[in-house]
């Protein structure tokens, strides 16, 4: 009789029964048929293949080291369930780090009051509430040199157009901007500035 | 209205610190020339950099 190599499905699920009983090898194969797809597809769901290996490599780990845990099953598919997880988890953990750092790096880089952050943080989701109201031109070449701090030159040249494009489109946007913001603009404060001395603070 | 989209054009430039010389005096007078005119600029750079308690003004490019 012809003997045939096992498919995916039926070594892995062979192999969480011989994992659990500690059979030597038995965790290595595991290892050698799902590691690339793990990490692949870890990479797409962090963007990034360095913290997807880190997650692939904590998800292998913790099946090895419990074991005595599992019960028949596909250990491929416990793989992926725990790295997915483990995943998620890293992300939420990242999600949460940045939007504290970038309120630290407003605070320390303006010496403001938490009201006035919260001020700030409400006007800038007002802001892109607006941004959606906008054509998708004018919205993509504000979010380029607004958002991402583009030059006119480097927005042009990011969407293949001319810079005087790039300034229509802003200055369309700019006048867009007006009517949506129109009721938050008392808010801003902006009959605060002295008429003269303003060179220093616009430049 | 075409004069106002242009002054808007500059105002943006400047705001995103990108205004040259001739173009920061040119704004500057026409800031002076009338009350209308600060409020417009005020009203740009307001929606620009946000709540006042953070001013951001132009970021300097080398």
């Amino acid at each position: 009789m012809e003997e045939r190599n096992p498919t995916s499905a039926e070594m892995a699920d062979v192999s969480l029964a011989r994992i659990r009983a500690g059979e030597p090898g038995a965790f290595e194969r595991l290892v050698e048929e799902t590691w690339d797809d793990l990490v692949d597809h870890l990479t797409w769901v962090l963007g990034s293949r360095e913290a997807a290996e880190d997650a692939g490599q904590e998800a292998l780990i913790r099946i090895w080291e419990r074991r005595e845990r599992w019960h028949d099953g596909s250990a491929r598919a416990l793989v992926f369930r725990i790295a997915r997880n483990l995943a998620f988890d890293a992300r939420r953990r990242e999600r949460v780090r940045r939007e504290w750092a970038d309120r630290e790096a407003v605070v320390a880089k303006a010496g403001v009051e938490p009201d006035a952050l919260a001020e700030t943080s409400e006007y800038e989701q007002r802001f892109r509430e607006a941004l959606e109201a906008l054509t998708p031109g004018r919205r993509e070449a504000i979010e380029l040199v607004r958002l991402k701090g583009l030059t006119h030159q480097e927005a042009a040249e990011a969407i293949g157009i001319s810079q005087q494009t790039v300034a229509n489109r802003m200055t369309l946007a700019l006048a867009d901007l007006r009517v949506l913001l129109a009721d938050v603009l008392p808010q801003l404060h902006i009959g605060t500035e002295p008429a003269r001395g303003r060179e220093t603070e616009d430049g | 209205m075409a004069g106002r989209l242009k002054m808007d054009e500059l105002i943006l430039r400047h705001l995103n610190g990108e205004a040259t010389d001739v173009e920061q005096r040119r704004l500057e007078n026409w800031r002076e020339a009338s009350p209308g005119n600060e409020v417009r600029f005020l009203e740009a750079r307001a929606i620009w950099n946000g709540p006042g308690a953070l001013p951001r003004g132009p970021t300097p490019r080398p």
